[in-house]
């Protein structure tokens, strides 16, 4: 409702600054999201009919980490994707809507009858009547109909078989990437639905599925009954009109040591530790099944128990369990570790400072000096200490002594550059040695002490700990970018801090670090049309419209002062990317209300050819609109962007009607004619005309609305000017997204027939 | 009013348009019945009948598309007149008659509903519906008739199935006759039906077939119908007609008339220039060339100001169009032009314009800036002295002694401009020839101040020496475009003569404006020279108009004391067009009785005015009012300008 009354507050009004954006620029933030967003949430009904382009994503996608066991089972595509109608069916198969069915007559009577099964669950035998079968198993519906032939046509025996099943229609819904309804292969099972809805997202719970049938009941799968013990009686078929519903959880256990299959699993309350470590396959040879440690979030502490094997997880809220080796040996000497240090072990004394441990060591020039990690045993072996300390900041590591069991790891400076790489589709080829190394790295690096940092346009994710400086970071890793050092800003957890070059910080504070690129000194733009010296120009920064007016030498006689056109590639961009967002929607309704159609048989209530008509709209102008005459206002404040183009069309001594008339025209100006004169010359509206909605784009790109009415002042045409008389999308009126998705196209294309009408 | 005919007769024969037939009553139609169809906006129609026992001048104007309106006066013969028995005269009626299109031809028939003879003593009184078709050159109507329109096949009025008040149309004339009674249309015991075929032989000619159910008139020299068919045979060349008629088998008549749409005739001045134009004194001579008189120059840097007056354009952005084209043309380096309008020294409109933006006139932006550097005023010698002698002829229409009375004057107006905005009016007159002794029958009832019953008597005196028709003067001034004055002393009008003032508050770009006006005023002497006689009375009035722009309507209020001394209202919707023909209609009500007042409970008329600088030189606007009686009560003072319409046709957009 707050959308409605947003939107009439907005659509008459409408005359800001770029006028084919500024319907859309004026809709709320959520209703732009919908429209400009690239997967949109369960909103219409999506048919597959290819998954060429999901094979290359599966690639990708073996390389990726599963979030919690079971998640790749359904993110990887299947390839039973399209219905597959010539299997055999099973007499459990359970008779559906549409169906189409075959009943052999033999003995007294001998013959083939083809049947379908109507829209109330019926067929009609010959003779017999209409029999109901709907939601019959073919084994039910066999014995129920060989009854009712016996009665009918003594002495003849009947066999009932499915000859074409009709596709089902279920929907998914929950915690899926794509939810939404799909009419699948009849044969689906709960798993294979998944995959409809291309897999799962990461909080997904496959233990607590729900099926929601068409009849109001439902039911509870546990999938990991498939997918551990291989129990397929869950992974039932579904039937036409069922809901799948995948709810979200956050019950993950990283379950972890001495087990067969370490991995993160889903878990219930009701499951016992021992059901873990079967989800992990059990536990390996030298598990000591008395050592299990559990952490579980107590408040806002995660804290480590000992847990026994039948304990029920009940309350507990699960980070990790791990199952302890009976094998421990404390070790004498530190390992220290890393590709740009002298690595391997060490002798150390207990108590002595990392400070002069460090000495012993030699580094490379690829030392990454911002982080290192020393992970220590302490509470007498119970507890593993760890430090994240920086080689650049000796206060960091001052006071630590080095423990038991002592592990130093250090990291390269090419390690965290590749790392970053992971992630960015123009680095070079990683081999898959590197991989392996990096996704180690990957898990030796805690998360938490990452920090992104952007030096210009790049943008890298490093560890960082003790005290640093923008500075530090930038003369280390260097890249040749230049920085506009006076705009550095570092964000921390308390607030922005801006010019902050050199000014230290303490990494736990830290968010992100910003070095912004040295901005160029100058850019390119050009004008074109009724100017002195037309071309391209490179001309400082901050230049304005009107100082490039002057740098060309001034407008040719017989230029308009009114109709200059600037565009400008981001506005393009935009109205881009509003166009096909736009375009995505309505085709989608389109699709859609077909779909309804022909599923409920009647004739779809959508105009299709205007919507044809719409979809071929792809001019996108990206006008930025204003008065931009020499000396004005706007001129002398607009501020030129790099690649802005100008053009200063000849006096416009024309008016355009465009729209819903019967011959849309560009007609000269008389100075005595009305706007309805020139609707009038164009042959008046057609019948498709919304004629409460008509407006005007004056040659300098801005709208304004047409109105008339009783005491209400009279506006004139001025030359240039373009009439848009624009459609009654009444008719959709239901549809809301699809009505502010129309006009956004049509907005878009009007404004180009103005721009089209000016420059020629 | 006869010279502004003779204007409209001579445009006419200028303009081309499609053939058009109008009825007995002035209606687009056929003989005596109506058809669906209406005048185009802004046309108007003058016709001529010559029947048995009737004659009648019907002029009808369309003020909007699809409403005509017309007034006509008729002149019966045959009927006694009974204060003097034995006296057998002719009756004179006026009345108007009205027609509105509901629906317009398409893929089916146009529908009209129509009245006849409303606000007189409806002799004629008839209401109808009615369908029209047109196919080429064949056109035909079907339709139902009320009233006099009530012979031949009749049957039950189906309205009394509705309501028992559609039985009657009551006997005699509540208020004396003369009131709109929306009570009696369509009412009657019965119903009749009409229609009517016309067929073009040719370009000019045309045949009618008529199925009319008008009853006959009564009087002795009522020719008795034979049948209800009436044929006719139309001549029509250009937009004029001539039709012969034979009607209901009994007797011929006669109309001629004519048909004019203003809105396609406007005064298209071209623009003139003079050769090789370069500085500002060229700029006044071209100005001066198209008619618009240069008061003064000023000028700041990139902006020019230019204060003119001019009184040849009905609207000011034509004439501001050639002020940007001239200044464009002395290629002057200003970016920005204001231009002011002056009338009477009184500022009236200021706007501001881009040189280079010559033809975005009509959005106008006002301005307020007053620049430093004055480069130009125009002085003048004054006195100056405008004098102007011409013929003219003043006519007094059904009369109970006549249908027409007139006289020829020979009429000298004078202008003494002692100054811009200080101004002596006059006009004399001398009657070469007239009729108006003949007219002698007092009026019927009057008012105790007898203010404009005694008209009579004025006429009579016109061959009596040379009457001072008016002399005045008029001192005027404004504040800031939105406040105006006038003073004034001396003759108003032939019956009139005071002093008094005028002030309105009408800001530029305002749909409203108001204002007030107080005069004191002595009745002159009917010898119209410098004496006056017993009566005096002081007169204040509060006035108010709002303007409808899309449809350029002007409503009107004006309520005070009037010149009898009844108090009351005048309400008045006008319409004007763009080439400054203007259509009203009016009502008074004041605190007068039914009885003193005679006929109706309030005044009513309708206006017309043209300015006949359409057709000539002439730099008046003509006018003509209507109205069914003139009668004492609801009477204002006639002055030779109102504020209003001074400033009003510098304010059209």
């Amino acid at each position: 409702m707050r959308f409605f009354l947003a939107l009439l507050l907005f659509l008459p009004f409408s005359s800001s600054a770029q006028s084919s954006l500024e319907y859309f620029n004026s809709l709320p933030e959520e209703i732009q999201n919908q429209i400009t967003e690239s997967e949109r949430d369960f909103e219409t009904l999506q048919v597959e009919d290819s998954f060429n382009e999901e094979e290359e994503i599966n690639e990708e996608e073996e390389i990726v980490e599963e979030p919690f066991f079971g998640y790749n089972f359904f993110n990887k595509s299947s390839e039973t994707n399209a219905p597959v109608l010539d299997i055999p069916l099973q007499s459990d198969y359970i008779i559906s809507f549409n169906d189409e069915l075959e009943l052999l007559l033999t003995g007294n009577v001998n013959e083939l009858l083809r049947l379908r099964v109507d829209l109330s669950g019926n067929i009609l035998v010959p003779e017999v009547g209409s029999i109901a079968v709907l939601n019959l198993n073919l084994s039910q519906a066999n014995a129920k109909i060989s009854e009712l032939i016996n009665n009918s046509y003594v002495g003849t025996s009947s066999n009932l078989s499915v000859v074409k099943p009709s596709l089902k229609k279920i929907s998914i819904i929950g915690s899926v990437i794509k939810p939404g309804t799909y009419l699948v292969n009849p044969f689906i099972s709960i798993s294979e639905a998944i995959k409809y809805a291309d897999g799962l997202q990461d909080n997904a719970s496959i233990r607590n599925i729900q099926i929601l049938k068409a009849d109001g009941s439902s039911s509870t799968f546990d999938l990991y009954k498939f997918l551990v013990f291989g129990d397929r009686s869950i992974d039932i078929n579904l039937q036409n009109g069922d809901t799948v519903l995948i709810s979200a959880t956050s019950n993950y256990v990283e379950v972890g040591g001495e087990v067969l299959r370490p991995k993160k699993y889903e878990y219930l309350s009701t499951d016992t530790i021992s059901d873990l470590i079967s989800f992990a396959q059990g536990l390996t040879n030298q598990a000591n099944d008395e050592n299990i440690f559990v952490n579980a979030l107590d408040g806002s502490q995660i804290k480590s128990y000992s847990i026994a094997k039948d304990k029920i997880i009940g309350e507990l809220k699960l980070e990790g369990l791990n199952v302890g080796s009976t094998v421990s040996v404390s070790r004498r000497n530190v390992f220290v570790a890393g590709k740009s240090v002298t690595s391997g072990y060490f002798d150390y004394e207990e108590g002595e400072l990392v400070a002069d441990f460090l000495k012993k060591l030699s580094f490379s020039d690829d030392i990454y000096p911002f982080f290192f990690i020393v992970s220590q045993d302490s509470g007498a072996g119970l507890q593993t200490e760890y430090f994240n300390l920086s080689l650049a900041d000796p206060f960091s590591y001052e006071n630590i002594k080095l423990a038991q069991n002592v592990n130093i790891e250090f990291f390269s400076k090419s390690e965290i550059i590749k790392f970053n790489e992971l992630n960015d589709e123009n680095a070079p080829d990683i081999t898959e040695e590197e991989y392996k190394e990096l996704e180690e790295l990957k898990t030796t690096l805690p998360e938490d002490k990452t920090y992104v940092i952007s030096i210009g346009e790049k943008s890298l994710s490093i560890p960082l700990a003790g005290r640093v400086t923008a500075q530090s970071v930038y003369d280390y890793l260097g890249f040749n970018i230049e920085i506009d050092s006076l705009n550095v800003s570092v964000a921390t957890r308390e607030k922005i801090e801006l010019n902050a070059f050199s000014k230290p910080f303490i990494a736990d504070d830290l968010l992100s670090i910003t070095l912004p690129p040295r901005q160029n000194q100058t850019m390119t733009v050009s004008i074109s049309g009724n100017i002195i010296s037309p071309g391209t120009y490179v001309v400082p920064l901050r230049t304005t419209i009107d100082e490039l007016y002057e740098i060309a030498g001034g407008f040719m006689d017989g230029a308009s002062s009114k109709g200059i056109v600037l565009t400008r590639e981001a506005i393009k961009e935009l109205e881009r990317k509003a166009l096909e967002g736009a375009k995505r929607v309505v085709m989608d309704t389109v699709i859609s209300q077909q779909s309804n159609a022909l599923a409920l048989g009647s004739n779809s209530n959508v105009d299709l050819s205007s919507f044809a008509s719409l979809m071929s709209e792809n001019v996108v102008t990206g006008r930025v609109t204003g008065d931009f005459s020499p000396g004005s206002i706007s001129s002398k404040q607009t501020v030129l962007q790099d690649g802005d183009e100008i053009f200063i069309p000849s006096v416009i001594s024309t008016v355009t009607v465009t729209g819903e008339v019967l011959n849309p025209i560009t007609t000269g100006f008389e100075v005595d004619s009305t706007y309805d004169d020139y609707i009038e010359a164009a042959g008046g509206l057609t019948s498709f005309a919304d004629s409460g909605a008509i407006y005007i784009i004056r040659s300098n790109g801005t709208s304004v609305r047409y109105s008339r009415g009783f005491m209400v002042k009279n506006q004139y045409p001025e030359p240039g000017d373009t009439i848009v008389i624009p459609r009654d999308y009444d008719q959709i009126q239901g549809l809301p997204l699809v009505s502010v998705a129309t006009k956004i196209i049509s907005d878009i294309a009007f404004a180009a027939a103005s721009l089209n009408s000016i420059s020629n | 009013m006869i010279r502004g005919l003779t204007y409209f007769l001579l445009i006419s024969f200028n303009v081309f348009a499609e053939s058009t037939t109008i009825n007995t009553h002035g209606q687009v139609g056929y003989i005596n019945t109506p058809s669906a169809f209406t005048l185009a906006e802004s046309s108007i129609s003058l016709n001529l009948y010559k029947g048995t026992p009737d004659n009648k001048l019907i002029v009808t104007g369309s003020p909007f598309d699809r409403f005509d309106a017309s007034i006509f006066y008729a002149e019966i013969n045959g009927i006694p007149y009974e204060p003097y028995p034995g006296y057998e005269q002719s009756y004179k009626d006026k009345g108007f008659n009205f027609k509105f299109n509901l629906k317009e031809l398409g893929d089916y028939p146009a529908i009209s509903i129509g009245a006849n003879d409303i606000g007189g003593t409806g002799i004629y009184s008839s209401e109808y519906i009615v369908l029209s078709e047109k196919r080429k050159n064949f056109e035909y109507s079907f339709g139902f008739g009320w009233g006099r329109y009530n012979d031949g096949i009749t049957f039950k009025n189906p309205l009394i199935k509705i309501s028992d008040r559609f039985k009657s149309r009551g006997e005699g004339y509540a208020d004396e006759g003369g009131s709109f009674e929306l009570g009696r249309y369509f009412s009657g015991e019965k119903t009749s039906i009409f229609g009517a075929i016309a067929y073009d032989l040719s370009d000019n000619f045309k045949v009618i077939l008529e199925y009319d159910p008008t009853l006959s008139i009564d009087s002795t020299e009522t020719i008795f119908p034979e049948n209800n068919l009436n044929i006719s045979f139309d001549y029509h060349f250009k937009n004029f007609y001539l039709r012969t008629a034979y009607e209901r088998g009994a007797y011929a008549s006669f109309q001629i008339g004519t048909y004019q749409n203003f809105i396609k005739y406007q005064k298209n001045k071209a623009y003139r220039t003079i050769q090789n134009p370069k500085n500002f004194d060229d700029l006044r001579k071209i100005l001066y060339e198209n008619d618009i008189g240069l008061k003064k120059i000023e000028k700041d840097q990139d902006t020019l100001s230019l204060t003119v007056r001019q009184t040849s354009y009905q609207n000011q952005f034509k004439a501001n169009k050639f002020i940007l084209q001239a200044v464009k043309e002395i290629q002057n380096n200003s970016d920005k032009l204001i231009i002011q309008h002056d009338v009477l020294d009184m500022e009236v409109l200021k706007t501001y314009h881009a040189v280079n933006d010559l033809e975005n006139i009509r959005n106008e932006k006002y301005s307020d800036e007053n620049l430093k550097n004055t480069i130009y005023i125009a002085n003048a010698n004054y006195p100056i002295i405008i004098n102007n002698v011409q013929p003219r002829v003043r006519t007094f229409l059904a009369a109970r002694e006549g249908f027409l009375f007139h006289s020829l004057l020979l009429e000298n107006d004078l202008e003494v401009i002692l100054k811009e905005n200080l101004i002596v009016l006059a006009n004399f007159k001398y009657s070469l020839a007239d009729n108006f002794d003949e007219l002698f029958i007092p009026p019927d009832d009057t008012y105790p101040a007898q203010v404009r019953s005694d008209t009579k008597k004025y006429l009579n005196n016109f061959d009596n020496g040379i009457p001072i028709g008016r002399l005045e003067l008029n001192y005027y001034k404004s504040w800031s475009r939105k406040n105006f004055l006038v003073l004034s002393a001396g003759l108003y009008e032939e019956m009139f003569g005071g002093f008094g003032a005028e002030y309105l508050y009408y800001p530029e770009g305002s749909l409203f404006g108001f204002g007030a006006e107080y005069f004191s005023l002595a009745k002159r002497d009917y010898k119209m020279n410098f004496d006056f006689l017993d009566y005096r009375n002081n007169i204040f009035r509060f006035n108010a108009f709002i303007k409808e722009p899309s449809t350029k309507i002007i409503f009107k209020l004006s309520a005070g004391e009037y010149l009898a001394g009844d108090k009351g209202y005048t309400f008045e919707v006008n319409r004007r067009f763009d080439n400054g023909v203007e259509f009203s209609a009016f009502f008074s009500k004041t605190n007068v009785s039914a009885e003193l007042f005679g006929e109706g409970l309030f005044d009513k008329g309708v206006k017309l005015k043209i300015p006949f600088n359409l057709f000539s030189s002439s730099k008046n606007l003509g006018y003509y009012v209507w109205r069914p009686l003139t009668k004492d009560p609801a009477a204002m003072l006639v002055r030779s300008n109102k504020l209003e319409d001074l400033i009003e046709r510098y304010r059209v957009n």
